[in-house]
Order: structure tokens, then sequence, then C-alpha cells
């Protein structure tokens, strides 16, 4: 019985052919197809996250012992940029709207494709070629900067390849610009019939806030950069105070764009996990209205508070008060949304599959970084625990008990739709608990370090550190594993796995209507959007 | 497909309409994006320019006002062109249409020798940065800091003003075999945003350049 329809299904799909019918290499770097596109996303920031992830691990390796036996400082310096470059522009930003939301802008809002699908394609491509600068800068010996690029030590002192790897940055941001652009036209301009703006998704709602940010905040990045190299081949001051420049300038505008940045890195993952909130406890999401402005309030919000990053840098008392204040600001609408998460599960007829154990270590570890946050915010505490350890713990809360988090349950939970395969729900749950196991020894260990003192950026530390270093480093080794089963049986599921069908969740959702994977163009007939979405049956 | 394939309407749209707006929708967030990317070179300038004005006052000096000027007016004058192009197109009045791109083309290729003449009379006066810098006085070193400005600025401008004028043959192009039409006009509306926007950038690069100088 089973066999049978499975063979019917086979056979509707080959005669009706999906995304994935053509194989040609040719049919994968030439197409405008949305989905592709996403997965061509997938592949390429899995390799960026992997060189970033060795470079992780050599330094938590090295930071076992207090004398730092490994690596030399230099090497150290270099590993920790490259860990920094890599994560924040090659994996994090691009992570869930240039994977996830490719793959599912137009199959939420019922539409053929993107709004500009030949952009879509070249956005990809400068993501590669910056990317391959990037390694590049890498290959031939490497920068010690940091990913901030602090002046005057980038623009003058530092005898790495900064211009290279500005270059590499540069080139990926417009792929960042042109994906953010995409979506918000496609979000304004091509939702099917009947999804009003308040129809919408809340994932859709908060990759439109992230749009704003990318296409806002990045081209400053830009054009900094830019500014940087010139400073750095004609020798002529911008930034370097000792040419008459201004070091608190390049510092305003690296954080206008890097503190929006971190929004563009969480932001995607607060809207995976309302979704998945939603699918797994079969109810709708509380205060929709409240979740969908909190995430247009965090966006623009997030443009205010650029200045925390520099209240020991030599800003005036006032500007820092205001700044401090700001901040805090953005911690209601973020604690809005985990509020609401939290009331949807209220009374929900709970199922903790694989995405849905994500979802709800989302909401625990983001609670805990967001709370760190307004520790750093406070103007008197961020005096103690600047540039250290505890900063460096908050934020890998947020990138990657958040976002990293979101990130993996939303690929489990859209996995079938991608491939229309499950993956084994029993290592997904194992991999699921382990990196959340993992994550924790990694990284709580550090939030101790930074407020005992010990600063960020040194390859050495005193021997009253090693304890906590030691268990660290032990976390990071279990983390590796939760990251390595994922990859083993998702691949393992692309030929083996069981056939999803159209919704193995039971979800609401136009994606969840189509087939499994999806025909080239989505759908056979344009849908009509006849009730409010998470619309699901009230719970007996 | 089941309905019958508009000419020209790509497949993710309905109909010629939508096309067109989003299109032009498209081309207003690239512009808001343009918009942050030149404001952090203004950032930077006021910056500097508040903490050395003698010095950059010394080397607004040394443009070319007259230039300047007409480098204006002829980019004024190639938005004026542009506008009436894009409506003769919407009036089905093809061979104006192109005539104006035509004069679009021209007053911006105007623009961008002017600019080069002032780019070649700086260079021969040694006021391009770097390693052949030479000038005698006092505030020598801001002068630089604001030539390096300068030439980034209107550097940025002169490529964006370049990539149009490429939009502009290619416009000229298909007016020319009949891709664009009264029914069909939303290409060249959207080039014509574009070059408004280059044509905005100047405006303001004019007078923070050569008239804050101190004149
Ligand atoms: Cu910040």
């Amino acid at each position: 019985m089973i066999n049978g329809l499975e063979v019917i299904e086979v056979e509707n799909i080959t005669r009706r052919g999906s995304y994935l019918t053509d194989t040609g290499l040719g049919s994968w770097l030439f197409t405008t197809d949305h989905k592709r596109i996403g997965l061509l996303y997938l592949f390429t920031i899995i390799f960026f996250f992997s060189i970033a992830a060795v470079a992780a691990a050599a330094m938590r390796l090295n930071l076992l012992t207090p004398r730092g036996d490994l690596v030399q400082a230099e090497t150290y310096n270099k590993l920790f940029t490259l860990h920094g470059v890599l994560m924040v522009w090659f994996f994090l930003i691009p992570s869930i709207p240039s994977v996830l939301g490719n793959f599912l802008v137009p199959l939420m809002i019922g539409a053929r494709d993107l709004a500009f699908p030949k952009l879509n394609l070249l956005s990809w491509y400068l993501f590669v070629i910056g990317g391959l600068v990037a390694l590049y800068a890498l290959l031939v010996g490497g920068v010690d900067t940091g990913w901030t690029f602090y002046t005057p030590y980038s623009s003058t002192y530092s005898n790495t390849h900064v211009v290279i790897m500005a270059l590499g940055i540069f080139i990926s941001g417009f792929s960042s610009i042109l994906t953010g652009l995409n979506f918000i036209a496609t979000i304004h301009k091509m939702r099917a019939p009947g999804i009003t703006w308040f129809r919408l998704r809340l994932f859709l709602w908060s990759l439109y806030a992230t749009s704003v940010i990318l296409v806002l905040a990045t081209p400053v990045l830009a054009i900094l950069l830019c500014l940087l190299a010139v400073e750095r081949v004609f020798g002529v001051g911008v930034f370097n105070p000792a040419l008459g420049g201004d070091p608190l300038l390049f510092q305003h505008l690296f954080w206008f764009y890097s503190h929006p940045a971190v929004y563009i890195m969480v932001l995607p993952g607060m809207g995976v996990v309302s979704e998945l909130v939603s699918a797994f406890s079969r109810k709708r999401v509380f205060g929709y209205k409240f979740v969908a402005f909190a995430s247009m309030a965090i966006a623009l919000l997030g443009f205010l508070v650029w200045g925390h990053h520099m209240f020991v840098a030599g800003q005036s008392v006032y500007s820092a008060a205001t700044f401090s204040i700001l901040s805090y600001l953005v911690a209601v609408p973020s604690a809005i949304k985990v509020f609401n998460w939290t009331t949807t599960l209220y009374r929900g007829s709970i199922r903790l599959d694989t995405p849905m154990l994500y979802a709800v270590g989302f909401i625990g570890l983001f609670a805990a970084g967001g709370m760190t946050g307004l520790f750093l915010a406070a103007l008197g505490i961020d005096v103690h625990v600047h540039d250290t350890y505890f900063v460096i713990a908050h934020f890998h809360y947020i990138m990657v008990g958040g976002m990293v988090t979101a990130f993996m349950g939303g690929l489990h939970f859209w996995w079938p739709k991608i491939t229309g395969r499950l993956y084994p729900e029993f290592f997904g749950k194992l991999a699921a608990i382990i990196m959340f196991i993992g994550f924790n020894l990694t990284f709580f260990p550090q939030f101790l370090l930074g407020y005992l003192g010990m600063p960020r950026r040194y390859h050495a530390y005193p021997d009253q550190f090693q304890v906590y270093n030691v268990l660290s480093t032990a976390g990071a080794s279990i983390l590796g594993v939760g990251y390595l089963m994922p990859l083993i049986y998702l691949i393992w599921s692309v030929k083996y796995g069981k056939k999803a069908g159209p919704n193995p969740w039971d979800a609401k959702g136009f994606e969840w209507e189509t087939d499994s994977p999806p025909p080239t163009h989505n759908f056979e007939v344009i849908p009509v959007q006849i009730e409010d979405p998470y619309n699901y049956p009230p719970i007996s | 497909m089941a309905q019958t394939q508009t000419a020209g309407l790509q497949e993710q749209f309905e109909d010629l309409t939508q096309q067109r707006e989003t299109s032009n929708l498209g081309m207003w967030i690239f512009i808001s994006t343009e918009c942050l990317f030149f404001g952090g070179l203004f950032l930077a300038f006021t910056v500097l320019r508040h903490a050395y004005p003698v010095g950059f006052a010394t080397a607004a000096r040394h443009l070319d006002l007259l230039s300047g000027i007409a480098g204006t007016v002829a980019l004024l004058a190639s938005t004026l062109a542009m506008s009436i192009g894009l409506a003769a197109l919407r009036n089905s009045d093809r061979f104006l249409s192109f005539l104006a791109c035509f004069g679009t083309l021209a007053c911006g290729l105007i623009f961008l020798g002017l600019e080069g003449s002032e780019y070649f009379r700086a260079w021969h006066e040694h006021l391009v940065p770097g390693g052949s810098f030479q000038f005698i006085g006092p505030e020598a070193g801001h002068v630089q800091m604001f030539f390096l400005l300068y030439f980034v600025m209107t550097g940025f401008h002169a490529l964006h003003l370049t990539i149009g004028l490429g939009v502009i043959v290619c416009m000229m192009l298909l007016i020319m075999i009949n891709r664009l039409h009264a029914e069909r006009y939303g290409p060249l509306q959207v080039a014509a945003l574009y070059w408004h926007f280059v044509g905005i950038i100047w405006t303001l690069l004019f007078p923070t350049l050569y008239l804050l100088g101190g004149r």
C-alpha cells in the first residue's frame, strides 16, 4: 500500500518535474530560480563556515594553556580576524536571508519568483567573488586587525593585507544590498491575492525589516572601507590622527553599519522562530501585530544606538548617555517578541520535534544574550567589562545561540520542502541537544572570564583564568560534534530519507500547499489567501 | 504557461503594470542605498572641513569655478533632456525621444570632459594626493586631505555618471528597434530616475566642493 502510494508520487513528480530535475552544471550556474540560488548560497556559506570554524578551533586549542603554546601572538591575531570576518560577512549575514529567505519568500507570498531573478543570481556571484578575494587575502598572509579594522592600526601600522580583505568585504556588501532590494520589492509588489500586510507571515515581516537594514547600512560600510583603503594607499589622513584625521569618525561610521548589522544577524532568526513556535504548538502567534511591529521597531531603533560601542572611546558624556538610553529602548521590542513566543506556547498542543527543540533553545539563549546586552548598554558596567570576554560571550549568545540555532531550526523545518525528504528524527533531536549543551559550556564560562577581567584578543593569559578556558574549549569540541552530525545525516537524507510529501508538519502556509520539492515555478495555480496566517483549528 | 505571453513581460510578473511599478520601486530602493553611500562621504568631508577650515578653503580656491559652473549647467541640461525624452516616449514620439536621449548623452559627455580637464589641471599643478603631491605653505597637509576627498567624491560620481551613459546608449538602441514605445516605457523611466539621482548628487557636490571654500 505504502509502496503503491510512493510509486504514484514519484510518477507525479517526474511527470511535472521539480526545481531539482535538471542536473547539469550549467543549469545551476546560470539559474535564475530563487530556490536554486538559495541552495547555491547554502553550499557557499557552509564552505566559509567550515574555514571560520577551523580558525575558532585553533584559537580554543591555543587557549587551553595560559602560555598560549600552540600559536604565536601574530598568528592568533590573524586567526581571530579571519574567524570574525568570515563568520560575520560570509556566514551570518547571508545565512537565513540568502538561504532560507531566497528559498521561501516567493513560496510564502505565492509568487513564481523574486522580483528581480537576474539580480538575485548576480548577488550570489558577487558574494562568491568577494569571498574568494577574502580567501586570497588569507592565502597571501592574512590580516591581523580584527574584524573591526580600527584605525589608525589598520590604515597605517598593520603590515598585513588589509586592502585586499577590505575589497572582499566591499564586493560582498553589494550582494547584501541586492538581496535586500529584491526582498523589499518582492514583498511590496508580488503578494498573491488576499495577502494583506497583516496577513503577511512573520518570517516575511522580519526579512522585510532585515532588508531595510541591508539596504541602508551596508553602503556606509562600503564607503568606509573605501576611505580606509585610500588612506592606506595614499598615506593621506582621513582617520589617522597623526596625519590630521579623525579616528572617532571611523568608529562612528563603522558602528553605524555594524550595530544594525547585528540585527541583520538576528532578526531573520526571530522570524524563523515565530514560524516554528506557531507550527509546533498549533496555535496562532500571540499578538501577531506586536511581533510584526517589533521587527520594524528593532530595525529602526537599531540605527540609533551605535554609540554604545564607543563609551570608552572619548565621545561626550551627553552622547554616551543618549546612546545608553536608546540601547535600553531596543530591548523593549526584543522582549515583546520573547513574551509573545512564550505566550504562544501557553496551552498550545506542543510537539517537540527537532525544529521546535531549536526554537525553544533559541528563546532561552536569545534571552540570555539580550539581557547581558543590557549590562553592556549601562555606562558604568561597560567600563568594567568593555573589551573583555563578557562581550565575546554576549554577542555569541546572540549570533550563535540565536542566529545559528534559528538557522538550524529553520533548515530542519523546511528541509523536507527543499529536498522532498525527511531527515532522521532521532539524530536530529540528539544533535539539537548536543549543540545546546556544547554551546552553553563553550560560552557561559566566558561570561565569568570577562567579569573577572580577562581581555579579549590575547593569545596568552594569567594562570587563574585557565579553569574557565579549559571548560570553554571542552564545550567547543562538543559544539563541533553538534555541527558535524547534521552535516552527515542531512546529506544522507537527500538520498535515503523517507519521502516527505507536501506537508509533513501539517503546518499552515503556501509553501506547504505545493509539492516537495516544489516545481520550478512554485505553483500550478497562483494561490489565494482566504484566512489569517497561522489559523490553526482550535485545540480541543 | 496557459495565458498568452505579452511581449517584454518577464515570467514572474502578472502584467506590464506590475513589472513597471516593481522596477521603479527597485530603483527607488537602490537610490536610497546610494544616498547612504554618498552620505558617508559628505559626513567625512564635513567633519574634516570643520576641523581644518583654512586648509580646505585654500584648497578649494585651486578648483576652477567657471569649469564647475559649466559642468553643472551641462548636467542640469542633461536631466531636462532626459525628462523630455521620457515624456516624448509616453506620447508615442519615438523620434523626439531618441533625440532627447542623444542630448542627454552629449551633455553628460561634456560634463565628463570638463571634469577630465579639471583632473588634468590638478595633476599638472601637483595637487593629486600621493607621492607626486607638492604644495608650498603651512596648510599643505590639509590641502592634500581636501584633494583626496575631492577625487574620491567626484570620482565616485563620475563612475555613476559613466554607468548612466552606458544605460542611455542601451535605451537609445531599444528605442531604435522599437522595443521601447508608449506601452512599454518602464525601462526608460527607471533609467531616468537613476540619471536624475546622479544629477542631484552633483548639485550637492558642486556647492560643497567649489562654493563652501570661502570665496
Ligand atoms: Cu551594538
